[in-house]
């Protein structure tokens, strides 16, 4: 008794997409357009917002010091979060469920306090600066600082490094390594020429996560850096609330859309897998 | 993939109940109105910068004023950002009547984002040329160089002149600033270099600028005043440049603090209604109203802000004496910003500045 749907018509189930489609196209996809065509003149066409980025003498500056941030932040986690994450493949289900609380306390702590603590802890005489004084760093200036802002950075962006790794490292196969130990292979060797090569996935995910995600920060450099030190979503605040220059701000944002874009494509070509973001997105939701 | 018929026959009715909802949900945001009833009620929209300051706008200004027109209530919001001032007004979706603003940004935008106003007020009652065409000052504050007296217990020795903030090698430390220009500090830089307070307009901001460079490696350039407070409480820096209501927050908290009466810079806060504003009328109104004696000493006792009504006499306490740059404590001269010039070379300065601050 079923009627046959006509071979041209989409099969009904994709109209359940409709609302996902006109969410995202009403609030990101028109805006996003609407900034970008701004920026190029309104119709009167023009490059001069873009020309001005250039030569302005800020912006290429605040661009490279953000990107320098990011990389230093997704290396950080890297290094802290490769081990994490390898442990967390080898114990036994209550202590993952432990190191997995731990790594996701950032996120249930509100933005706002979590930044007001690292405030607190990397004042002048402040805890952190005192705990490096015991090692005879004496004059280590962390507040109004980028190294400051690194460090809080660093300390929010870790479970997105974590997680995609953790996904990717839980799914090798260890008997793999058994077998090159097997074949004479020692164990440093075996890692980095068995383990290491699985686990790229995971790392180019993790690294793609965390370095865009910095790139885009704002409240933790608005509190724990300088003015002197701004990074990029500062100098976009800026140009929309104080200067209205709406074209200006659109020609910034579409520069810093651009770059993130190739730097993302790029990454996903050494071998990393947007599925695997996927899965952490939708573990996580992507709070700062 | 294969599918049961009862299975795709819920799939299809969830497909079309969802696809339904969406154009109704779509219906229904475009159809909403609020606003402007016919039996004189109004509701004015007022947007400003939050905390205690905007509580205090309620009760010294919006409910004494809902008490005399009771037809008249107020929806509060805040920030005040000017973007979003000009968003409403270019989309033509105006919904805010009142909004603190930048002096400076009124002037440069007057007419083109905030309306032109036709406020009633005795000029006589205020300092020349303190109201814009498109802005009133509703209150006045100031900038005043303040130090810590764990520091300098001793006020012979402590600092006593502008010139003192840049001196480092007889008053080393730290010192604190907000790198808001809106505030004074290109002015107050040349005032401290030698410009006569008569002659920093039109500013030379590369002195200026040179000045500051002078002290580069020992100022703490605070992202806002609420961060500069913080600094100031936990003595993270030693001698400051401070709006004065937060240096009487600072002694309120019991922080150690001094004031230097050499020179204060003055500036004016900003009220403007956005150009198309659903009661324009109404807000003008309002506007009236707040710079009133009795409004604006009541601001002024809540807040620690300054009236902009000279006959207004607010009550301090012995802090808000103690640090208020417009009455007797203060000894020394105070110098105005002008709003006005400040409209008309914001844009190109406030890059210049970036530029510096960020090399």
């Amino acid at each position: 008794m079923m009627t046959s749907r006509p071979r041209w018509l989409p099969h009904p189930g994709w109209l359940l997409l409709i609302p996902a489609v006109a969410l995202l196209g009403g609030i990101l996809g028109v805006p996003l357009w609407q900034s970008f065509w701004r920026s190029i003149g309104s119709g009167d066409w023009t490059l001069e917002h873009y020309s001005a980025l250039f030569t302005d003498g800020v912006t290429l500056k605040v661009l490279a010091r953000t990107g320098q941030a990011a990389a230093v932040v997704t290396i950080v986690t890297l290094l802290l979060g490769y081990p994490y994450a390898y442990l967390m493949t080898r114990v036994g289900p209550l202590w993952r469920s432990v190191l997995v609380v731990m790594v996701l306390m950032p996120f249930w702590t509100s933005a706002l306090a979590r930044n007001f603590g690292w405030l607190i802890l990397l004042y002048d005489n402040g805890l952190v600066q005192r705990f490096l004084g015991l090692f005879g760093f004496d004059d280590v200036v962390l507040y109004g600082t980028a190294q400051g802002v690194t460090l809080a950075m660093s300390q929010v962006l870790l479970p997105f490094m974590v997680l995609p790794l953790f996904s990717a490292l839980g799914g090798i196969d260890r008997k793999l390594l058994l077998a090159a130990r097997s074949l004479g292979s020692p164990p440093l060797v075996a890692f980095w020429k068995v383990y290491f090569p699985l686990s790229r996935g995971g790392v180019v995910a993790g690294v793609i996560l965390t370095f865009t995600l910095a790139c885009g920060f704002y409240v933790t450099p608005a509190l724990i850096g300088s003015p002197r030190e701004s990074l990029i979503a500062q100098l976009l605040g800026q140009r929309t609330t104080q200067l209205l220059d709406f074209a200006g701000a659109g020609a910034l944002g579409t520069l810093v859309l651009v770059v993130t874009l190739v730097l993302v494509w790029w990454a996903n070509r050494m071998g990393g897998s947007m599925a695997t973001i996927g899965v952490v997105a939708g573990q996580t939701g992507t709070r700062r | 993939m294969y599918m049961g018929a009862m299975p795709r026959r819920a799939v299809r009715l969830a497909a079309a109940a969802t696809a339904l909802a969406t154009v109704a949900l779509g219906a229904a945001a475009c159809g909403s109105d609020s606003n402007g009833s016919g039996d004189g009620k109004v509701e004015l929209t007022y947007v400003s910068y939050g905390g205690t300051g905007q509580d205090a706008m309620i009760k010294a200004w919006q409910e004494p004023y809902t008490a005399l027109n009771p037809n008249v209530t107020f929806i509060n919001t805040s920030p005040p950002d000017p973007a979003q001032v000009k968003a409403q007004v270019q989309t033509g979706a105006v919904t805010w009547d009142l909004v603190s603003t930048a002096p400076w940004l009124a002037s440069q935008n007057c007419g083109t984002i905030y309306a032109k106003l036709n406020v009633q007020y005795d000029p006589s009652q205020f300092p020349p040329n303190l109201h814009g065409e498109c802005f009133i000052a509703d209150f006045r504050y100031s900038l005043i160089f303040s130090y810590n007296t764990k520091k300098w217990p001793d006020p012979a020795t402590a600092p006593r002149t502008i010139q003192d903030f840049f001196d480092v090698e007889k008053f080393p430390g730290k010192r604190g600033v907000v790198p808001a220009l809106q505030d004074g500090i290109l002015e107050w830089a040349l005032i401290a270099d030698g410009v006569d307070p008569e002659d920093v307009y039109p500013i030379d901001v590369q002195r200026a600028l040179d000045k500051w460079d002078s002290i580069r490696e020992h100022t703490t350039w605070a992202a806002n005043v609420g961060a500069l407070l913080q600094l100031v409480t936990s003595e993270q820096v030693d001698m400051q440049l401070m709006v004065q209501a937060r240096n009487q927050a600072a002694l309120d908290a019991g922080a150690s603090l001094a004031p230097v009466w050499d020179v204060t810079m003055t500036s004016i806060d900003g009220m403007a209604i956005p150009l198309g504003a659903p009661n324009q009328a109404e807000a003008e109104k309002f506007m009236a109203f707040l710079l009133q004696p009795e409004q604006q000493a009541m601001m002024a006792e809540l807040s620690g802000v300054a009236p902009s009504n000279l006959l207004s006499e607010p009550k301090l306490t012995e802090n808000g004496e103690k640090i208020n740059a417009f009455g007797p404590a203060n000894t020394g001269r105070s110098v105005a910003v002008d709003p006005i010039w400040w409209g008309q070379n914001w844009n190109q300065i406030s890059e210049e500045f970036n530029r510096w601050l960020n090399v």
